[in-house]
């Protein structure tokens, strides 16, 4: 059974404010010192889809993109095969078992490597093919949509 | 201006003169086009697509997006800073291309119970309603559910680009008769993983969206009604030609017209063996 909770590495923050009242008074001190409403809408840093072809278009920014791990070395580097079949190497992400896919939200280091920020684990099937189409839509045609 | 519309047939009749001017302005044969492409059910959106809707920011004015208005949405993106109060849970969507933030009205236990499922960090399927508040655009949504097929997030946007293409080519006036049915391209790989999907059956509001999800015969016998509608008159097609037309035999013709019917994408007529496309 994957797991289907996306894990941030940030999710530590989190667990000393694991009741309920202490997390409701953090949020109330984020919601008055933020310069900005806590409400406003914001789509200042997206992370748009992208497969091994259209990663080098953002390097240095934020993207997602669905890999299928082929192995980890244990030092939080994992090779992985995107959607479009290139080889990618994924860093800061914890041991996958080998051959699940795995959505990675993080920042593109080089034109073949992603830092990873928040991962989900997406299980043994996944329609590599659809997703593929729609990180060209979503990059090329329909770019309005997304970005 | 003033003097054109007042020669215009179309709007002589149509009251007052703001109505008119707005005639005018629009340039089309259809009173109000905005209204004549009609507001539509449940639309696929994303974030990016809702921050660039234009609003009076009245509050009870509708947003429009894709030239249309649009009252209730859905979503598929991430859950962040989830804030469980007395009477409602609120919480941020990120799919993506931007944040919105979500509340929803915690009425029945049921609502509750929904919510408690709910986590930072997991996908969701939001359906909800579009409003903006003190300025600010928000989701009020009336149901929140965990994506449990991962699929559903790659279906989701490229439903929001169909939803996007189609109503593009509505503007342009052309009618697409092929593009509900199909543009293989976009479709097949979306439809042989919808085949997984548990679309929510409880929500009839989303029928109209999983057209393309329809099954191969079911298809048939839509685009054969759809292409023989006009030379048949009022009692449409016998349920003897669709088999024969079709080459298919007669039950599962019968299965696929009452799939297609409980749709409300065909209707019977006369008897139990005429059928429209509706």
């Amino acid at each position: 059974m994957p797991l289907y909770v996306a894990h941030t590495r940030s999710s530590k923050f989190f667990h000393f404010s694991g009741d309920l009242v202490s997390r409701k008074i953090v949020a109330g001190i984020l919601q008055i010192f933020s310069p900005l409403p806590f409400q406003a809408m914001d789509t200042s840093n997206p992370a748009p889809f992208v497969n091994a072809q259209i990663l080098p278009n953002y390097v240095g920014r934020k993207v997602r993109l669905v890999v299928q791990v082929n192995r980890s070395d244990g030092g939080g580097v994992t090779t992985a095969t995107s959607t479009d079949d290139h080889q990618l190497t994924i860093k800061e992400l914890p041991p996958v078992p080998p051959m699940n896919y795995v959505e990675v939200i993080g920042i593109a280091e080089t034109d073949q490597s992603v830092n990873a920020e928040i991962w989900t684990d997406f299980g043994t099937t996944f329609d590599t093919k659809s997703y593929n189409q729609l990180c060209q839509l979503a990059n090329g045609e329909f770019r309005s949509l997304f970005l | 201006m003033f003097s054109s519309s007042q020669f215009d047939p179309n709007s002589a009749f149509s009251g007052g003169g703001f109505m008119s001017t707005q005639t005018t302005q629009l340039n089309d044969s259809s009173p109000s086009p905005a209204k004549s492409r009609g507001t539509q059910g449940l639309v696929p959106v994303t974030v990016k697509q809702i921050s660039e809707a234009s609003h009076s920011g009245d509050e009870k004015s509708n947003f429009i997006i894709n030239g249309a208005d649009v009252t209730n949405v859905t979503l598929v993106g991430m859950v962040f800073e989830k804030a469980v109060r007395n009477t409602d849970v609120g919480f941020i969507l990120d799919d993506g291309t931007g944040r919105i933030k979500c509340r929803r009205w915690v009425n029945e236990p049921f609502d509750s119970n929904e919510m408690e499922e709910i986590l930072d960090g997991i996908y969701v399927r939001v359906y909800g309603h579009l409003k903006s508040f003190e300025g600010v655009r928000q989701l009020v949504a009336f149901s929140v559910r965990r994506v449990t097929n991962f699929d559903e997030i790659s279906f989701h946007f490229i439903d929001c680009i169909h939803n996007n293409l189609q109503s593009r080519l509505k503007g342009e006036g052309i009618t697409p008769p092929h593009l509900t049915s199909s543009d293989s391209s976009l479709n097949t790989p979306v439809k042989n993983a919808s085949n997984e999907y548990q679309l929510p059956s409880s929500n009839p509001l989303y029928a109209q969206y999983s057209m393309d999800v329809v099954k191969d015969c079911d298809k048939l016998v839509l685009d054969y009604l759809q292409q023989h509608s006009d030379m048949s008159d009022e009692r449409g097609i016998h349920v003897d030609e669709l088999s024969r037309g079709l080459k298919l035999p007669l039950d599962k013709i019968m299965l696929s017209l009452k799939t297609l019917g409980d749709d409300g994408l065909v209707y019977s007529t006369i008897d139990d063996f005429h059928y429209k496309q509706a």
